[in-house]
């Protein structure tokens, strides 16, 4: 095995049909986001995987009824982007908290804070911008949480947001704290799923 | 799963026995949707046997499936119960041997002209490097996911994606099972040059590197899976 047959490998993946494991995996919203896009690759290449995928969608709602059940994954994902948003609010009041390490992270950069989560599910980051607002940015590789709407609280401000879908791979919220609005404590910060 | 679903789970394995035949009762639905589905293709098949191996097999199924584990419980018992009626009808000797020729035909129709073309071919340049007709083909590929699953590799395994070269398919690479072990950025880098065709700038551009970067996260990609191809056994 040499690395061009490596290669010609990975040039003929996308050729190859797909399982019926991948397939129920796929119609159930089970695959990681890179999966899925890998799926949706031969998808969009094979008209006998289209209908192998289309006679799984109609066992479903076989089973199911018309909307073919609820997957579990849409609850489960909330709550495990509700879980880390709590430890992204719960990092930023630890950063914070110290007003040395903001100052220090202000003079330094334009990001003054940053928290992910280790599968990528939460990146969230706050940014000065050069009128020094603070841009503070919420982003998800799971992009079955578009239109989810987050409410965060900086000190007296609230507002509402939505996260939406920036690229195939993405989506975001924004909420921009404007200089005269932030807060002394900045330490004094929520984020929830609304 | 809906929430009546899972209660009757909740109940099951908290031992309650009448749990077991509602499970049965709930999903008995999903074995008259392959019967169905089997039957309208095969014609000679008894239907009332077919229920009952059904039935049979649904219990198996509902007896090892952990709902802890994540999933649905129709995500891992659909294709399995539909292979044991396709077992079932082949030990009876019911399944005729022109329909099996016909399917090989258009499988091998399609593979041939994305292989050539590169691209998806069209009903019509299917039926035709077939020689069948267009009605032919169409209702052999509807017949597909219900009639020979065999026809799609690697049943026995839960990987995203199996890939063997389309060329030699005796030659199994399972580049999919190893492209799970990389880290996520390669993993993604790599399906997007692969599978999707796009430039090192456009994905530079999509993650926010430069373009020299992801070439040579790219190329350390490959190299680490002809790495993990070589330390698997026999590759």
């Amino acid at each position: 095995m040499k690395i061009d047959d490596v290669k010609k490998a990975l040039e003929n993946a996308k050729y190859v049909h797909l399982t019926d494991g991948v397939l129920t995996s796929y119609r159930d919203q089970l695959l990681d986001q890179i999966s899925r896009r890998q799926a949706d690759a031969h998808l969009k290449l094979c008209l006998i995987c289209v209908r192998r995928l289309s006679v799984f969608q109609e066992e479903r709602a076989a089973v199911y009824g018309g909307d073919g059940g609820k997957p579990s994954a849409g609850i489960a994902l909330r709550e495990h982007f509700a879980e880390y948003l709590r430890q992204a609010v719960e990092n930023w009041k630890a950063c914070f908290a110290q007003l040395r390490l903001v100052r220090e992270a202000i003079m330094r950069a334009d990001e003054i804070w940053r928290w992910q989560s280790e599968d990528g599910v939460l990146t969230a980051y706050a940014i000065l911008e050069p009128t020094a607002d603070l841009a503070i940015r919420i982003c998800s590789n799971e992009t079955d949480l578009e239109g989810e709407h987050l409410k965060v609280r900086v000190g007296s401000l609230i507002q509402e947001t939505i996260l939406q879908r920036v690229s195939d791979l993405e989506v975001r919220a924004e909420v921009m704290v404007s200089r005269r609005r932030r807060p002394r404590d900045m330490t004094d910060v929520s984020i929830e799923m609304v | 799963m809906k929430d009546d679903e899972l209660d009757l789970w909740k109940r099951y394995h908290e031992g309650e026995e009448k749990a077991f035949d509602e499970l049965l009762e709930y999903y008995k639905r999903l074995v008259r949707f392959w019967v169905k589905g089997i039957i309208v293709k095969s014609p000679r098949a008894d239907r009332d046997d077919l229920i009952q191996e059904g039935m049979i097999k649904l219990q198996k199924l509902i007896q090892g499936f952990d709902p802890g584990r994540g999933g649905e419980f129709i995500s891992y018992a659909g294709w399995r119960l539909r292979d044991a009626l396709l077992d079932s009808l082949k030990r009876s000797r019911n399944m005729p041997d022109y329909q099996y020729k016909k399917h090989r035909k258009v499988i091998n129709a399609q593979d041939a002209l994305i292989q050539r073309l590169r691209r998806a071919p069209t009903l019509a340049e299917i039926a035709q490097e077939a020689g069948l007709t267009l009605k032919q083909v169409e209702r052999a590929i509807d017949a597909m996911s219900v009639a020979f699953p065999e026809e799609f590799i690697a049943q026995d395994t839960d990987l995203p994606i199996s890939v063997r070269t389309v060329e030699n398919p005796d030659d199994r690479i399972l580049i999919g099972e190893l492209l799970l072990k990389l880290d996520e950025r390669k993993r993604l880098i790599l399906t997007e040059y692969y599978y999707w065709g796009c430039t090192d700038l456009e994905i530079a551009n999509q993650l926010g590197l430069n373009k020299d970067n992801v070439k040579r996260i790219r190329q350390r990609a490959t190299e680490a899976l002809l790495k993990l191809i070589e330390e698997k056994p026999g590759g």
